[in-house]
């Protein structure tokens, strides 16, 4: 994953217009969510710091090595633009720590899990189970969570999948298989995740 | 888990998390152009390329341009203009196909502003709009309606429904038609214009229709009246659920569901489709106000909405002859 992350800053750095729209169409949801995880009251600040981290990172952009998957690295500045908000701003609340902000989990998510994990945390709400799946989806790469919303929110048949994200039938079989995969690994990870959680 | 069961499970599990949050179309814009230019400094602030990679100074130097002209196109979008055009209405869903004229035809989109002196015609498509900050009009397939101002539209033909909000919403709107003006008087109700054919029906609150001749005619709720010309030729009982109305709740945008309660979930189908509410028990109803939403309903019909939501809920819910029954028999 670092490769294609690498390849991206790369042709960032080499001004493809392209290689812009990809990373801001992907990035600036994620970074969204991400704050508004950890500040769900308040819509239009989470905008403000995602848009903030975005444009950190573009400055800085050949800061980046590689050396961690491009999402962990947004993540990092984005951890200090919502410091510095909340010391500007009076009666906010210490940003809260959350599953994924455990540095060993953040690991294993950045990795994508090349094998499953014991004794995951245990959930204890249902709302905890769906934090943990969303966060399980925005640490995906795109396509896979593309899919899987394509899939199981929206019911589409993987032949109006693969025409709306220009694959082959088949392609698009191979990258549901991968993208279930690759999400059952992550959601394991995460609190509420244990197999069979919530199949009951 | 076998793989059949490990694929049921994951579709539960995105089912149940619903569609992931995003920004605002306005808040990414106003990402997009900060980050574009914040990435256009960048580029132009580093170090010269090596020998080897001249290549880099054209990219670079177009890049530099096209960031100047796309800002010099925000600035010159954000320039002070006259006094801006009465916006009067904006369309909120669509669905099919509906035609904005004005100086020219153009093809209707959702989030369109619509300005006074817009008409919008329907074929196969249905619409709906936000008309002032309460009111929603949803037009029917086969209409043609001219927006007049922000109180006032006609009805050249075909079916309009208006949900006011609410019995004191503001403000009045006043449809003109063949058979005179009709006034809601905070209520939902729906006109249907044929050649000289009137047909109002009213599901809730009070409408007035003005007539030339003689004193305004009242129709109350569960009422149906319609006029050929100005003459009244019937007036009925109408339930305020059933087949005449299914199309207005089709077309209604979404209610966003985000983090509300399951009591306003009910209480906004109930009012949509015009049934009474139910709940198993009493515990139950105070219990709705504490079970909080997530997701999204976008794109689904009525039943797929129940369904979502008692999924994600665990309570059931179930309509039947005018009543949403809410964890009942």
């Amino acid at each position: 994953m670092n490769e294609i992350d690498r390849a991206l800053v790369e042709r960032l750095l080499r001004a493809e217009r392209v290689a812009f729209d990809e990373f801001f169409n992907e990035y600036y949801p994620k970074l969204y969510r991400f704050v508004k995880r950890r500040m769900p009251s308040d819509a239009a600040a989470c905008e403000d710091v995602a848009q903030a981290t975005l444009c950190r990172a573009l400055e800085s952009l050949h800061g980046y090595r590689g050396e961690a998957a491009l999402m962990t690295w947004l993540c990092t500045i984005c951890r200090r633009e919502m410091g510095a908000r909340w010391r500007e701003t009076l009666g906010w609340k210490a940003a809260p720590l959350l599953s994924e902000d455990d540095p060993e989990i953040r690991a294993a998510l950045e990795s994508l899990l090349t094998s499953e994990q014991g004794d995951p945390l245990l959930a204890t709400s249902r709302e905890q189970v769906r934090q943990s799946i969303l966060t399980a989806l925005d640490y995906l790469p795109a396509p896979y969570a593309e899919i899987l919303e394509c899939k199981y929110l929206r019911d589409m048949s993987i032949a109006d999948i693969a025409r709306q994200m220009g694959r082959s039938p088949k392609a698009t079989e191979s990258l549901l298989t991968r993208a279930r995969d690759a999400f059952r690994e992550a959601f394991a990870l995460l609190p509420g995740g244990a197999p069979g959680a919530i199949t009951s | 888990m076998t793989r059949p069961e490990s694929e049921r499970s994951i579709e539960r599990l995105i089912k149940l998390a619903g569609k992931r949050d995003m920004p605002t179309p306005e808040g990414m814009e106003r990402a997009r152009l900060a980050a574009h230019e914040s990435w256009s400094r960048m580029l132009g602030t580093m170090a010269p390329a090596a020998p080897g990679r001249s290549w880099w100074r054209p990219v670079l130097g177009f890049a530099i341009a096209a960031s100047v002209t796309a800002l010099a196109l925000f600035a010159w979008t954000q320039r002070p203009m006259g006094a801006p055009p009465d916006v009067v209405a904006r369309i909120a869903t669509l669905t099919g196909n509906a035609l904005i004229e004005d100086h020219r035809e153009s093809i209707a989109r959702v989030w369109l502003p619509i300005h006074a002196g817009m008409t919008l015609s329907t074929s196969d498509g249905r619409v709906a709009l936000t008309f002032g900050d309460s009111l929603s009009l949803r037009i029917d397939r086969h209409t043609r309606i001219r927006f007049d101002s922000r109180d006032r539209v006609t009805l050249f033909a075909g079916v309009l429904y208006v949900d006011s909000g609410g019995i004191n919403a503001v403000p009045a709107l006043r449809i003109e038609t063949p058979a005179g003006e009709v006034r809601h008087v905070g209520t939902q109700f729906q006109v249907q214009v044929s050649g000289v054919m009137t047909r109002v029906r009213v599901r809730e609150g009070r409408v007035l229709l003005t007539r030339a001749p003689g004193a305004p005619t009242d129709i109350a709720a569960g009422d149906e009246l319609q006029i050929a010309g100005e003459a009244m030729q019937w007036r009925r009982g109408l339930p305020s659920f059933g087949a005449e109305w299914e199309w207005s709740a089709g077309i209604a945008p979404a209610l966003d569901i985000e983090n509300r309660p399951l009591a306003e979930f009910v209480t906004w189908m109930a009012r949509e489709n015009g049934w009474q509410v139910r709940y198993g028990d009493e515990a139950l109803q105070q219990r709705a106000f504490g079970i909080r939403l997530h997701g999204s309903l976008d794109r689904l019909d009525r039943d797929a909405m129940l369904e979502r939501v008692a999924l994600v809920t665990g309570v059931q819910m179930r309509a039947r002859d005018g009543v949403l029954w809410v964890g009942g028999p």
